[in-house]
């Protein structure tokens, strides 16, 4: 880290001034992202910390918690801050043309390559790639990908040619990638590669104090944006903008606020109070449903001493049957039925 | 050709030459980088430098009408300093760099210069591609200047590119 930066480190929080200044998206900077609640405190803890090396990232979170936001963070607060940031949203390029977009492709490579094209991969040389929803990745790309992070290497469609790069690499994704794992669609090397350090973004509910700050925010973007007056919101709009939990995180929160700078608070007060009434009573519904609940619970259970014998025989089902004293067929049945899997 | 459009203009051309003067021809550098980057393409920095220094002055003109005559229309060649002259190849690759510069290079060495028909001009070319080599300018020049320096070392009238010197 440059000393102008090192000298800059502000204890309280754990983050750079310096780099707090610069803007990871228009209008919006590090005291933005992570000075408004002790959980975003944390995450912006431990950008910084892993800002200054080259290990891969592997940021997971809800969707429209802002994985990109901090990916960009990462990147701005990083030594290759002065190097391209080269995103690929992998869910946005059909699995066909991933990987000739990653790795770029040679004249002749396939019909209609009428001439070479280089990669995105080589784009982000001595820089940072940013492979967003890299849960999306098929299977095929994803050895490839192995290889650069392994080698640092790759090579474009139809070439023998390796070509090195510098690149560092940072992922998202809102995917339970252990999962994936052990269903067999996403490599476990890749994951391990992947996964040096993992930053997990809270949910807006879980950082509700936060609230308050986005609302303002977004009340006074979208009021510049769409040349409104800037009015102020009654108490009890924003007393339910507080009390609703946001599934869609601060993505649903800014179109909220959208909808309320162009039409009006009364359109969101009624929106937010049917929200809030639905999920009292599904939330009602749920936890005093006895029948549901016992249910649930007695799943849990044989899940649980399923999977125990299961481990004690070493997996052998028909010794695993006799103990648990069902036939084989329903013991095959309820493995399949209770999702019981090896860890 | 840009040249062409900047021919009245102010200075922005080598008198001796008529190539690119080098403020210029770093801002074109500079702006195609951009733009490659943007569109996802090559581009490729040549760097040119006659082994020995001609008798006179009119060779080099008559050496960049050469050159122009070689390279695509979108192409730019500018005078860098010296004898030294660079030459933006827009779309190309490494491979399209080597065809382009050995193109050239055979072209100037069986040409017989009117102010020197009986000597042969001999010339160096050193290359590197955006984004293969490097995806920063200033590096990407810098590669193209030590690969020169480097075809030089080996006795000149040679090209030199990364992927062929490794």
């Amino acid at each position: 880290m440059p000393m102008y930066y090192r000298e800059n480190f502000n204890i309280t929080y754990g983050i750079n001034i310096a780099y707090m200044k610069e803007e990871i998206a228009p209008g919006i900077d590090f005291e933005h992202l992570f000075g408004h609640s002790q959980a975003m405190r944390k995450v912006g803890k431990v950008v910084q910390d892993v800002a200054s090396t080259d290990v891969p990232v592997l940021i997971t979170g809800a969707s429209g918690t802002g994985k990109n936001l901090v990916a960009k963070a990462i990147h701005i607060s990083s030594l290759r801050h002065n190097r391209p940031f080269v995103k690929v949203a992998c869910m946005n390029i059909p699995s066909e043309l991933l990987e000739s977009e990653l790795f770029g492709y040679e004249k002749g490579a396939f019909t209609g390559a009428y001439q070479s094209k280089p990669g995105r991969v080589e784009f982000a040389n001595k820089g940072t790639l940013f492979l967003d929803e890299i849960g999306d990745i098929p299977l095929i790309i994803q050895g490839k990908l192995l290889r650069l992070l392994q080698e640092g290497e790759f090579s474009r469609l139809g070439s023998y040619r390796d070509i090195k790069v510098d690149i560092r690499i940072i992922s998202a994704t809102n995917r339970d990638l252990e999962i994936m794992v052990k269903e067999g669609k996403f490599r476990e090397d890749l994951f391990y590669r992947i996964n040096v350090i993992n930053i997990k973004i809270p949910p807006l509910y879980e950082r509700k104090e936060e609230i308050p700050f986005l609302i303002r925010f977004f009340q006074d973007k979208f009021c510049k944006e769409y040349n409104r007056p800037l009015v102020d919101i009654s108490h009890e709009c924003l007393s339910l903008l507080r009390q609703y939990n946001w599934p869609g995180n601060v993505r649903e929160l800014e179109n909220a606020i959208k909808r309320l700078v162009v039409l009006g608070e009364k359109v969101v007060i009624k929106e937010l109070r049917e929200r809030l009434k639905q999920n009292l009573e599904t939330g009602q519904r749920d936890e005093y449903n006895l029948k549901k609940i016992s249910k649930k619970a007695s799943s849990d259970a044989q899940r649980r001493v399923i999977r125990e014998v299961l481990e004690k025989v070493n997996w052998n089902k028909k010794e695993a049957a006799k103990i648990l004293k069902i036939s084989y067929k329903a013991l095959l049945y309820k493995i399949k039925e209770l999702k019981v899997d090896a860890r | 050709m840009i040249e062409k459009i900047l021919i009245d203009g102010n200075g922005f051309l080598d008198r001796e030459t008529k190539a690119l003067i080098s403020p210029l021809f770093n801002f074109l550098l500079d702006w195609e980088i951009r733009r490659s980057f943007r569109y996802q393409d090559f581009a490729s920095l040549l760097i040119l430098e006659p082994d020995k220094e001609p008798r006179d002055i009119k060779t080099l003109a008559e050496l960049v009408s050469l050159i122009r005559r070689n390279i695509r229309e979108t192409d730019i060649i500018g005078r860098l300093n010296g004898l030294r002259f660079g030459i933006i190849l827009l779309a190309a690759d490494l491979d399209g760099a080597y065809i382009m510069a050995s193109r050239i290079m055979g072209h100037i060495n069986n040409y017989a210069f009117s102010k020197e028909p009986q000597q042969r001009l001999n010339i160096s070319i050193g290359g590197a591609c955006f984004p293969t080599n490097s995806v920063d300018k200033d590096t990407l020049f810098q590669l193209a200047k030590e690969m020169l320096e480097e075809a030089h070392k080996r006795g000149g009238n040679t090209i030199c590119l990364p992927h062929l010197i490794k």
